[in-house]
Formats: structure tokens, C-alpha cells, sequence
């Protein structure tokens, strides 16, 4: 994928972020990844900011890096959640 | 865009794939927001303007292409459309190539709705600050809607028939990306080709690789910035 020719690709949250932040800068991308859409789904599940966390730490050690979903947003998340995560997210952007 | 090209920036942008999460804020289904211009326009303006995001997606269905080359969708209020039949699906692999739809141009299937919202989107993303994203099929999601999960067989089967029909489908994506460069003028275009993970990494050599060249040079040429999604 990083050398397809495309500026840029987007993984899903199966893939380790660090590890494709070698490759992508290695091959002069940016890269876009890969929050676990289901943290946002149900209230039982682990806390969002935690994910959020985990894609901020791996990904901005690297050039190229975009804040992104693993997946699509689905009709029924939780939008407290979505906007607990987004809100970690902005405040951790810098 | 200065970090998708692989640039170290300040702040971290962000780009969220938004799927029809648009329909859940605006309250309709899923199956009137996918075909409605001034739904997918409110919907991409409200969810860049609720999450604060860098860039925004106009339409986040992969089997808009599909549809529009004669597959049959099944509707769904909830979510994105499910392919249920095509055109190639029964047909013996030698068939394949023979039978291979027109390729489509901007008058296609959805084409004239998803070009409406994005005329209308994109002056009020821009005055925003925000960027839109075209969301084109890969060529391995075209050819896997059009053929099925008989298009695994026929790689080692009928490799030729099954390289016809991933040039094919290669040529539709590069149509869909010149639409959202060109004509919509979105400023990234993304090959969202999430099937193409099922292949191995020689199949995705010789089949994927190559037919996303296309596409790739016209959003380039356009002066866009483009991205693979899997």
C-alpha cells in the first residue's frame, strides 16, 4: 500500500500504528489511523480517551501523521462518546 | 494536506471516515440520506462543524460505483447498501469480459446527486477551513461487486479473465476519482479498496497495484492529494 503511489493510506485498528508510521516514512507518506471505532459504540466498553491516547502516542512520533478512524462511523454510536473522544483528541493535537 | 503528503506538522489533523453517521445527527435513514444532494451536503457541513475535523468526506459508500454499473443494492435504513445480485455473479468466467458493463460517466446512478452536494458543499467547507474528500471504489471493490466471491476463484482459475475484469474495474475507479478531482473538485481523493486486504501480497501486486496507476495520475494532475484506504 505505501508503495502504490497514493500520498497517503488509511488502516484499520488491526494494524499496529507505530509499525506503519515506519513504513510510511519510510516511503515519504502520510498516514491516517486508526481509532477503534468500537470504543465508541457501547457504554461497557474500555474508555475512548484511552484509544484516542494510544493513536496520538503512536502516531505523532512520525512525519505524515493524520488522526483518523479505523473504520466508518456506524448509525448507532454513542455520540457522548464520540464527542468524549473527539474532545480527548483536540485537546492532545498539539 | 501537508501531512498526507508525509510532511511533519504543528497539530495533528484529523479526517474521520464518516460512513452515514451524517443520518443518525440528521435524524432520516440511511437510504434517503445516501440519495438526497441536500442531505449529504447538511451532513458533511454538520459533522465537520460538530467534530472540528481538517477534512470531511462527501459520501462514504463503496458501492455507489457498483450501482451505478447495473449491480442490485439492497436498501437499508441503518446503514450502507448491501450488493444482492449482478450482472456477472452466474456467468461461466469466459463469459466474464464479453459481458462487462459500460463504464460510466457523470450522468451514472448517483453521479448527478453526489455532484449536486459537492457543488454545494464545497464554497462552505472551504470558507471553513475544511477539506473535502472524495471517497472513490478500488479496483478490487468494483470487481468484487461485480463478480463475487467468484472472483477468488477465477485469480487462479482464469487469471485472465479475472486480470479483464480488475483492469476493468480499474478504469472505473479512475473515472470516479476524475469526477471528485475534476469536476467536484475535492481536495483529496481516496481509493477506499478495503477487499484488496483479502488478496495476497502477490495478488495485490499484479492485480491492484497497476490499475490504481490511473487514478492516481489524474488526482496528481488535478493537483489534488490522494490516499488509499484498506
Amino acid at each position: 500500500m505505501a508503495g502504490s503511489g497514493a500520498h497517503s493510506i488509511a488502516i484499520d485498528e488491526c494494524m499496529a500504528l507505530s509499525y506503519v508510521g515506519e513504513i510510511a516514512k519510510a516511503h515519504h507518506i502520510g498516514f491516517i489511523g486508526n481509532f477503534h471505532v468500537a470504543t465508541v459504540l457501547f457504554e461497557e466498553t474500555e474508555e475512548a480517551t484511552a484509544d484516542v491516547q494510544r493513536c496520538i502516542d503512536e502516531g505523532k512520533r512520525f512525519p505524515g501523521y493524520v488522526f483518523g478512524l479505523g473504520g466508518p462511523l456506524t448509525r448507532h454510536i454513542r455520540l457522548s462518546r464520540l464527542e468524549e473522544a473527539v474532545a480527548a483528541y483536540h485537546v492532545r493535537r498539539r | 494536506m501537508r501531512a498526507l503528503r508525509g510532511e511533519r506538522v504543528e497539530q495533528t489533523p484529523w479526517l474521520p471516515h464518516i460512513g452515514t453517521h451524517a443520518a443518525q445527527l440528521l435524524e432520516v435513514s440511511a437510504k434517503r440520506y445516501l440519495q438526497d444532494a441536500e442531505l449529504l451536503a447538511r451532513g458533511a457541513i454538520l459533522c465537520a462543524e460538530r467534530y472540528h475535523c481538517d477534512g470531511i468526506p462527501l459520501l462514504d459508500d463503496s458501492q455507489m460505483e457498483a450501482i451505478a454499473l447495473g449491480c442490485v443494492p439492497h436498501w437499508s435504513e441503518q446503514g450502507l447498501p448491501s450488493i444482492v445480485s449482478s450482472p456477472l455473479y452466474a456467468l461461466p468466467a469466459e463469459q466474464v469480459v464479453a459481458q462487462l458493463p459500460p463504464l460510466p460517466d457523470e450522468t451514472a446512478g448517483r453521479w448527478p446527486t453526489v455532484i449536486a452536494a459537492g457543488i454545494r458543499v464545497k464554497h462552505e467547507l472551504e470558507r471553513r477551513d475544511v477539506a473535502l474528500v472524495g471517497i472513490a471504489a478500488g479496483p478490487c471493490t468494483i470487481a468484487y461487486q461485480l463478480r463475487g466471491l467468484a472472483l477468488f476463484t477465477d485469480l487462479f482459475r482464469h487469471p485472465e479473465s479475472a486480470a479483464a475484469l480488475f483492469a476493468y474495474a480499474g478504469r472505473v475507479s479512475t473515472i470516479s476519482a476524475r469526477i471528485y478531482a475534476e469536476v467536484i473538485g475535492c481536495d483529496i481523493v481516496a481509493i477506499n479498496d478495503t477487499p484488496a486486504t483479502m488478496l495476497q501480497p502477490a495478488y495485490f501486486r499484479q492485480y491492484v497495484i497497476p490499475n490504481l496507476q490511473p487514478a492516481w495520475q489524474v488526482i496528481h494532475r488535478a493537483g489534488k492529494t490522494s490516499s488509499l484506504w484498506a
